[in-house]
């Protein structure tokens, strides 16, 4: 019987957690096809701050991860393509691997635990020391002020990220194959570009924008899920983290799964 | 026709084993000075938090110009909020920007002004309070104090007709009680503003307030006029009122008695 319970009782969490997010993207969806405040600018430099933080000061850390997986993903398939004779395949490596799926989930893996958390922690500080009730006291709606630029943010940041990821992969790629099969950059581009569709490249920026308004609603709805103390924001933020990449994964395999098959 | 802005209809709040309000009904006229006072703990914030619309009751209702605040779109309410302003006990700054952004806020979400125009505004603000020379610094520098400072501010740059005062001079040094105390006199001066403020300061309360509301026991245990609440003879409110006063001087001795120990230790 015991064992009932207490499936039971995380049942009805577990359900009461996802019915509380449905209603709070509702209450986004609500506040985004509204009447906006005549002021502009406190919103914009929240966006503005936002695409900085997730997307400039990351270019760095991105590149060098970026460099790393395309030579590890290039140096694995040289291991194993001769075998076959398919030394030619490289291409379609970079393209299936890199550019469909390992950019796109890495850098949104990057992106939940740079910016994701500190979302979620900065959300929940604001609950904890009245500035959220401050807002709504001014009669700022902290959706507006404090999601909403903070969902485009993402998103965009998240599809620049992509792209930029690819081309690091690319080059990170070329330099283990230049080295390797002594192949010149037009001839691993050529082998590159061969494969590459533009459906490729558009389902890779779709991912990208997917993945960044997923990860901007988990983060700040757990955010605003801390009610009183301090010590529930560590706890909401380790929830966003998992939250968001379990959701990451499940988009993931539904992109792919309508658009490959 | 009545003069009243806002109706208070039997609000409670808090679970039946741990009611913190309990049925609790007011008018608060327009353009007069409430001033609502009790214990410590006994729900001022709470009750005050209520009628401004940023805690909802378990029960009961609360208008504002004949509007029930509870039931009205959120979007709407954020709206009526723009002649509304709350003064918090420690500011509620937010804390990531400056002061005089943070001072600035209100002005930029709400309306389309051009940079100079809020310049203005909020330098002038700053100015009154004291604060000029620290519009750059973040809340996090800033003492207790002038957080409250720039926390008025804030509420008052939006020039509100309705304002919502947490121990608006409670704890605050002989300076800055001074500049607050003026404020809320200015403010109730103006007919067209009504202020209502929680606090502990009696001697305030007796010089200044028009109305007076007595939290004990999670009720309203006395509303009225003045002098009506300070003339009154029963046994019981006066017993209250002199706790008050005791819990008053009691805490402003323990803070004192640190800060001379303190003092001696250091000499």
């Amino acid at each position: 019987m015991q064992f009932f319970e207490a499936f039971g009782a995380w049942f009805l969490r577990i359900l009461e957690n996802f019915l509380s997010f449905c209603a709070y993207n509702l209450l986004i969806a609500r506040t985004l096809l509204s009447k906006r405040p005549k002021g502009q600018r406190a919103s914009l430099r929240v966006l503005f701050k936002q695409v900085l933080f997730t997307g400039y000061d990351a270019l760095a850390v991105v590149a060098f991860i970026a460099l790393a997986i395309g030579a590890i993903a290039i140096i694995q398939s040289l291991n194993y393509l001769p075998l076959f004779g398919a030394e030619g395949f490289i291409g379609d490596v970079i393209v299936t691997v890199i550019i469909r799926e390992l950019g796109p989930i890495i850098t949104a893996f990057f992106v939940i635990g740079r910016s994701g958390t500190a979302i979620t922690t900065e959300i929940g500080n604001m609950v904890v020391h009245h500035e959220v009730e401050a807002l709504e006291s001014m009669g700022v709606d902290p959706v507006r002020y404090l999601v909403l630029p903070r969902l485009f943010g993402f998103a965009a940041a998240l599809v620049s990220l992509n792209v930029y990821f690819d081309i690091f992969a690319i080059l990170g790629g070329f330099l283990v194959a230049k080295f390797v099969v002594v192949t010149s950059l037009a001839n691993f581009l050529t082998q590159v570009l061969q494969t590459l569709l533009l459906s490729d490249v558009l389902i890779s920026l779709l991912k990208g924008m997917i993945f960044g308004t997923l990860i901007a609603l988990i983060s700040t709805f757990r955010g605003f899920s801390v009610k009183i103390s301090m010590t529930e924001v560590p706890q909401q933020t380790t929830k966003a983290v998992l939250n968001a990449i379990s959701a990451l994964f499940l988009a993931d395999g539904i992109v792919t799964v309508i658009y490959y098959f | 026709m009545s003069d009243n802005i806002i109706e208070v209809r039997n609000v409670s709040y808090g679970h039946s084993s741990n009611r913190v309000l309990d049925n609790i009904s007011m008018d608060i006229p327009k353009g007069k000075l409430v001033m609502i006072t009790g214990l410590s703990g006994c729900g001022k914030t709470t009750l005050l938090k209520i009628i401004a619309g940023l805690i909802e009751p378990d029960q009961g209702s609360v208008s504002i110009d004949g509007v029930d605040i509870f039931m009205v779109p959120r979007l709407k309410l954020f709206e009526m909020r723009r002649k509304m302003a709350f003064m918090f006990q420690d500011g509620a700054l937010l804390s990531n920007l400056s002061i005089f952004d943070n001072i600035a806020l209100p002005l930029r979400y709400h309306y389309n002004l051009p940079q100079d125009e809020i310049e203005k505004r909020v330098l002038s603000l700053l100015d009154s309070y004291g604060l000029k020379s620290l519009q750059s610094e973040l809340p996090g520098s800033l003492s207790m104090i002038q957080r409250k400072l720039a926390g008025v501010a804030r509420a008052l740059v939006m020039e509100p007709t309705m304002i919502f005062a947490d121990e608006p001079i409670g704890f605050m040094d002989v300076v800055a009680r001074e500049q607050l105390s003026n404020m809320l006199i200015q403010m109730r001066d103006d007919p067209e503003v009504t202020l209502i403020a929680v606090g502990h300061n009696i001697e305030f309360i007796k010089m200044y307030a028009d109305y007076i509301g007595i939290l004990h026991d999670q009720r309203l245990f006395a509303y009225g006029e003045k002098n009506e609440i300070l003339k009154s003879r029963d046994p019981v409110l006066q017993r209250i009122l002199s706790i008050i006063i005791d819990e008053t001087e009691m805490l402003a001795e323990s803070v004192l008695g640190v800060m001379r120990g303190d003092i001696n230790e250091q000499h």
